[in-house]
């Protein structure tokens, strides 16, 4: 039985991971950046919900409808805050030493977890949702009512952009772009915008995933690193630019850190993570799904 | 055109590096100093005391409380003729604080700038065991007198070091006063979890706790360590839950006091008594958690209620007037320790014949109990104060009591909590 919960627990936050990362292998696939602010996308999502239910509200507090009332407009900023970022600084070093690409994202990172501190301070925060029994028991498992919206919401952002991707004009030329810029480019495909619009998507399902983030555990400016390492274990797992990869990679990474949490010690799960990382690496260079970050292109 | 086009390219490009490295710049710039620029320890009739502080960070709302009290300490000390030291002359006192990031490396670069470059002879302690303990060892190469009140492993007292000084009992007693506390109430708890961070003073708390419970008939049925940087308690509260425990100890700082009340109530962790070892207390960490924080317990070395004479301040009353009225939130132990770091420096400044690091370390140690804010301070020979801590109970009405022990205790705990069906 402390399996079976260690396992729902497992692929109750897995979900969430797996939003985060979908994005995180949009970019790595379709512009052919590792982008390390990922992380923040999270973050200022988390914020950005935790703020319009402070001005709503007055506390930070409020009903399950009104969260997610909020999902719509975190998602809207945030594809603007991506849209922008791609457009303004790293377009200039798409196609650059990979090292440039690195570190342009990488101060990106540093200069919005800067900001966050000095705007909203170091204080970690969060978002109470009430419900009148905040959890339920399922067959003798504790499952909290918070975490099974939250994980519902991770699936519904994660299948939003697969069918996005798959049934818009928009999402295919997202996918001409990631396979053959210069062709995509022949037949009339504006690039830049294409990029940056899969820059701002990313961002946007990252930010949602965010602000589900803000309401079961909680947000501080400095939480964004362990999102981008969790989304690159995750895209090794699944495949670059595999949607379906990064999901099955989310939940597994989820249902692997709770186990070894709940067997062994909390201590122990990235340790376990990372081993499996390499591990993966060795036998299935191309992860479970995807074609491999060499011929994705 | 394509030379112009490139030079343009590379223009942009660099402005934009620019930019964005500027903004971190100023973030840093920011984060990184206070109150000016330093100068020499003891120049003219100036004394200046340096140190560095988590002003950014995990901790950054409990480093903020020791500046503002170091600064109100120091600017109305100043206003009221400076201090008349041993040596026959009056010196005003001047801050150089720089900000940590709570990282220990950081914090030791700190203090050998401030000792190389800024010659300060008299430093004021970091904040957290894990961020002192490094600072500590700088103090002692440098043979300067520390006064700390934000680290309290007994690591940084068991080094042998002569030029350290703390204001917090040590983490050992941190989680004693709270079994007392739950073995004296009806019904008596049978059991007890410790859910640990791998932090220095985290730890020092939990082998503490572990050694009190082995000299009681509590059994320890969960005894969990967890990494820093998580942010998320449910699997090890599922532990707590499942294996019945009645009594709940967190070893850990605010960060996973708001995990652990908020994911208490959605785990459905129901036990008769709960405490977090640091920033439980807080007003933001009541702020953040709601009605979940209701009936959580904390350690205090200080009691806000009490009234301590102070040569500054008058009494404890006005202290916490006084941060009240000028920084807009109510002061705790920590602000109250931050006073009493400034106050040991200050008494012992006149009570030296010649004002040098040495002869103050020899004061601070040798220094009868005098009363401060904090209450009544005087130093062991491992440099410790020799204090009890009392344990404080967020009552939904009417707030935050002391509850623990009764001789200035405001009101009886309330235990066992309330299952959280019946809230």
């Amino acid at each position: 039985m402390a399996i079976a919960q260690f396992v729902v627990n497992g692929l109750l936050v897995g979900a969430l991971f797996a939003a985060v990362a979908v994005g995180f292998a949009l970019i790595w696939g379709v512009v052919d950046i590792i982008n390390l602010a990922h992380g923040e996308m999270v973050m200022l999502g988390g914020y950005t919900a935790y703020w319009l239910l402070s001005i709503a509200t007055g506390t930070a507090e409020g009903s399950v409808l009104l969260f997610l009332a909020t999902i719509p407009v975190v998602v809207g900023v945030l594809f603007v805050v991506g849209y922008a970022l791609q457009r303004t600084l790293v377009s200039r070093v798409i196609g650059t030493d990979i090292f440039l690409t690195l570190l342009v994202t990488f101060g990106i990172s540093i200069a919005i977890q800067q900001l966050a501190i000095q705007a909203w301070t170091a204080n970690p925060r969060s978002i109470q949702v009430a419900f009148a029994d905040p959890s339920m028991a399922v067959g003798g498992l504790v499952v909290p009512k918070m975490k099974l919206v939250a994980f519902a919401g991770a699936i519904v952002l994660t299948a939003i952009l697969y069918l996005f991707l798959q049934r818009t004009r928009t999402g295919r030329a997202i996918r001409a772009v990631s396979q053959n810029p210069e062709a995509a480019a022949l037949v009339g495909i504006d690039v830049e915008h294409t990029r940056a619009v899969t820059f701002g998507i990313s961002s946007a399902v990252a930010g949602g995933a965010g602000a589900f983030i803000a309401t079961i555990l909680n947000i501080q400016p400095q939480m964004g690193l362990i999102y981008t390492l969790k989304s690159f274990v995750i895209v090794v797992f699944g495949g670059v630019g595999s949607i379906p990869g990064a999901l099955t990679g989310g939940l597994l990474l989820g249902v692997v850190e709770e186990l070894t949490a709940g067997l062994v010690s909390s201590q122990w799960t990235l340790a376990v993570s990372f081993t499996l990382l390499i591990v993966l690496l060795v036998i299935k260079p191309k992860g479970l799904f995807g074609t491999g970050a060499d011929n994705e292109h | 055109m394509t030379d112009t086009h490139n030079r343009r390219t590379f223009l942009k490009v660099a402005g934009g590096t620019g930019a964005l490295g500027l903004t971190g710049l100023a973030g840093c710039a920011g984060n990184s100093s206070d109150g000016g620029g330093g100068g020499s320890g003891e120049s003219g009739d100036t004394i200046t005391l340096g140190g560095s502080m988590s002003l950014t960070g995990d901790n950054a709302d409990l480093g903020r409380l020791y500046k503002d009290a170091y600064q109100e300490t120091i600017d109305r000390i100043n206003e009221s003729g400076g201090v008349e030291a041993g040596d026959g002359n009056t010196y005003e006192l001047e801050m150089v604080l720089r900000d940590d990031g709570t990282d220990a490396s950081t914090s030791r670069s700190i203090y050998q700038e401030l000792i190389d470059r800024e010659g300060i002879d008299y430093l004021l302690g970091p904040y957290s065991s894990s961020v002192t303990l490094p600072a500590s060892a700088v103090a002692a190469e440098n043979e300067k007198p520390m006064v700390e009140g934000g680290g309290a492993s007994p690591e940084i007292f068991s080094q042998g070091n002569e030029w350290i000084f703390g204001l917090l009992p040590t983490a050992n007693k941190y989680a004693k006063s709270y079994i007392d506390m739950a073995l004296a109430q009806d019904p008596t708890p049978e059991s007890i979890a410790i859910l640990a961070e791998d932090g220095t003073f985290s730890q020092s708390t939990a082998e503490g706790a572990r050694n009190k419970i082995e000299q009681t008939d509590l059994e320890l049925v969960v005894d969990q360590t967890f990494p820093s940087g998580t942010s998320d308690l449910s699997t090890n509260l599922g532990r707590v839950r499942d294996q019945g425990a009645d009594v709940l100890l967190l070893c850990a700082h605010q960060k996973h006091n708001i995990i652990l009340a908020n994911q208490m109530e959605s785990q459905g962790v129901n036990v008769d008594a709960a405490m977090g070892t640091v920033g439980s207390l807080n007003e933001s960490f009541k702020g953040e958690v709601g009605a979940n924080g209701d009936y959580l317990y904390g350690p205090t070395s200080w009691d806000i209620n009490a009234n301590f004479e102070d040569p500054v301040y008058g009494g404890t009353q006005d202290f916490v007037s006084a941060i009240e009225d000028n920084y807009d939130y109510t002061p705790d132990y920590h602000s109250a320790a931050g006073e009493a770091v400034i106050m040991t420096f200050v008494n012992a400044f006149q009570s030296v014949d010649e004002l040098t690091p040495t002869a103050v370390r020899n004061a601070i140690r040798d220094s009868d109990p005098f009363s401060t804010v904090y209450g009544d301070v005087s130093f062991d020979d491992s440099g410790v104060i020799a204090k009890n801590m009392l344990i404080r109970q967020w009552q939904p009405d009417p707030g935050l009591q002391t509850v623990y022990p009764s001789s200035v205790a405001q009101s009886d705990p309330i235990y066992p909590m309330p299952d959280w069906s019946e809230r």
